[in-house]
């Protein structure tokens, strides 16, 4: 009943016309970029390497599938959970606007396993919006640009990292950025459970996440005790793959605090869900 | 009468030992350049394997192997599946730099022994004071006409200092093995468009920051020389 459930609920996402808002962003906004970068994107370059260049060369294939799969990684990772909250955050909300909550808690199911089954299609629908951006990057990045050793400019100076060592870090700062968004769709989720509008959870989702990373990015003492706590200081976690050598404890760090994050509101979601007094 | 034979002969050997100039006094400065640049200029062209490790303050980076092309005068070329990191200045332009002595001004600012090599050392300032470079010194074994060690000192690059190491290629003047060491103070991390700028935590080391020279080491095996490789080879595209 359990995966019946979550089929279904995966049926309802697919269904919706705003899910696909998400796919259509990350094509236009990918496509946006690979394109600039064809046409610009050795100025773009050039500007990165300026310092160095007044004194070395850089030869080789510097523009290449990888860099443009990062560059495009490093700049939608701020986006992409917003198109995540568009749907994750209309799970519960959006069925209790419509009315059709109280029906859906008459199957015989748990409530426990019904939100379970949302949470999981919610989860699904994640991965397919994380596998697409992977594809637009990487894969067409690939296409468009060939490969080549991954060139990354840290505040620490420049990493250069060669191409057969590059696949590897991508796939397991995937599996990061992945945690990431599921701590996103696990906070809509939860914020869906208190409201009776779709609209609410995803607004609020995103002021949280904006919030959040003002706090983080503000290199002010008296948010030190704070930083490390947020679930946005450890989204961009994945980059840490792209570090030589790997900051592994601090890698690891940043996934049991997600898991915290997540299992905690999940904790609350269901709580509440449980405890709903669904009248509509 | 005897003694005063042996002393009188002993007087004049000294004497002409003194007065006898060793074979790089007996040259002008250009001169030597000059010997320096026919040795060069019996390369007309050059592919060679190349295997190059960068030691540089703020970059990171593992060595990487590439073929290198050359042909006179400056036509300079690098084939490499990798990124690789090679110095602006100083790996095909020695020839254009000492190629027409109108253009400098060279004299001889000392001795020095490096390793077994004996060289004379030649500083060369340009008569235009309006081009790049500023400053070279060659560092030139005069018995084999080679330079062991040369130091450019430019407007755009700082200074950058070249040691040759020679083996296989002695006669062609061509070394197996050559190490940059370059000026890297100039070096500024953009912070503006790091990858870490989210993360306030990440700031640069301060002994990296501190770090003054740069180091890159190129080993070169495997040349080819005098191929006859064509112009349009050269060309980007």
């Amino acid at each position: 009943m359990f995966w019946k459930s979550t089929y279904n609920e995966f049926i309802k996402i697919a269904a919706k016309p705003r899910s696909y808002i998400g796919l259509g962003a990350i094509t236009v906004l990918v496509g946006v970029i690979l394109f600039a970068m064809k046409v610009d994107g050795l100025a773009y370059i050039s500007f990165i390497t300026a310092s160095f260049e007044q004194t070395l060369s850089f030869q080789g294939n510097v523009l290449n599938g990888n860099l443009m799969a990062f560059i495009v990684l490093q700049t939608l990772i701020i986006q992409v959970p917003l198109l995540v909250a568009l749907v994750t955050g209309d799970l519960v909300s959006g069925e209790a606007a419509m009315g059709s909550l109280r029906m859906l808690a008459t199957k015989p199911i748990s409530r426990t396993k019904l939100l379970l089954s949302k949470f999981l299609a919610g989860n699904i629908y994640t991965l397919v919006i994380l596998l697409w951006l992977g594809v637009m990057a990487i894969g067409f990045g690939r296409l468009l640009f060939g490969t080549g050793d991954l060139m990354i400019l840290k505040s620490e100076g420049l990493v250069i990292l060669q191409s057969t060592d590059v696949m590897w870090r991508f796939l397991s700062g995937f599996v990061i950025a992945y945690l990431a968004l599921v701590t996103i769709a696990t906070l809509s989720v939860t914020l869906s459970c208190f409201t009776d509008n779709s609209i609410g959870p995803i607004v609020t989702t995103m002021a949280i996440i904006i919030l959040f990373t003002i706090i983080g990015t503000l290199d002010v003492p008296v948010f030190d005790s704070i930083r490390p706590l947020l679930f946005t200081t450890h989204m961009a976690s994945w980059r840490s793959f792209f570090d030589d050598p790997v900051p592994k404890q601090q890698i690891a760090n940043s996934v049991i605090v997600l898991l915290i994050h997540i299992v905690s509101l999940l904790g609350i979601a269901l709580y509440k869900f449980n405890k709903k007094d669904i009248l509509s | 009468m005897k003694n005063n034979c042996v002393k009188t002969g002993f007087i004049l050997f000294v004497l002409l030992l003194i007065s006898c100039p060793d074979s790089a006094a007996q040259k002008t400065p250009n001169q030597l350049l000059l010997n320096v640049y026919g040795k060069m200029m019996k390369v007309k062209d050059y592919s060679v394997e190349a295997s190059i490790r960068a030691d540089i303050p703020l970059i990171k980076i593992l060595p990487v192997n590439a073929v290198v092309y050359f042909k006179q005068p400056d036509k300079f070329k690098v084939d490499s599946k990798s990124i690789a990191i090679m110095p602006k200045q100083g790996f095909s332009d020695l020839s254009k730099i000492i190629r027409d002595s109108t253009t400098y001004t060279a004299f001889f600012t000392g001795k020095e022994k490096i390793g077994t090599s004996l060289t004379q050392i030649i500083s060369l300032i340009p008569s235009v004071d309006t081009g790049d470079l500023v400053l070279a010194k060659f560092w030139i074994d005069y018995a084999r006409n080679l330079v062991i060690r040369s130091q450019l000192t430019t407007r755009s690059s700082g200074t950058i200092q070249i040691d040759y190491f020679y083996t296989s290629q002695i006669g062609y003047g061509l070394p197996d093995r050559m190490i940059f060491t370059v000026d890297v103070k100039k070096f500024k991390v953009p912070k503006a468009i790091a990858t870490d700028i989210q993360n306030p935590q990440s700031k640069p080391k301060a002994n990296e920051k501190d770090s003054k020279k740069g180091v890159i080491e190129i080993d070169l095996k495997n040349y080819k020389i005098n191929k006859g490789l064509k112009d349009a080879f050269f060309i980007q595209k």
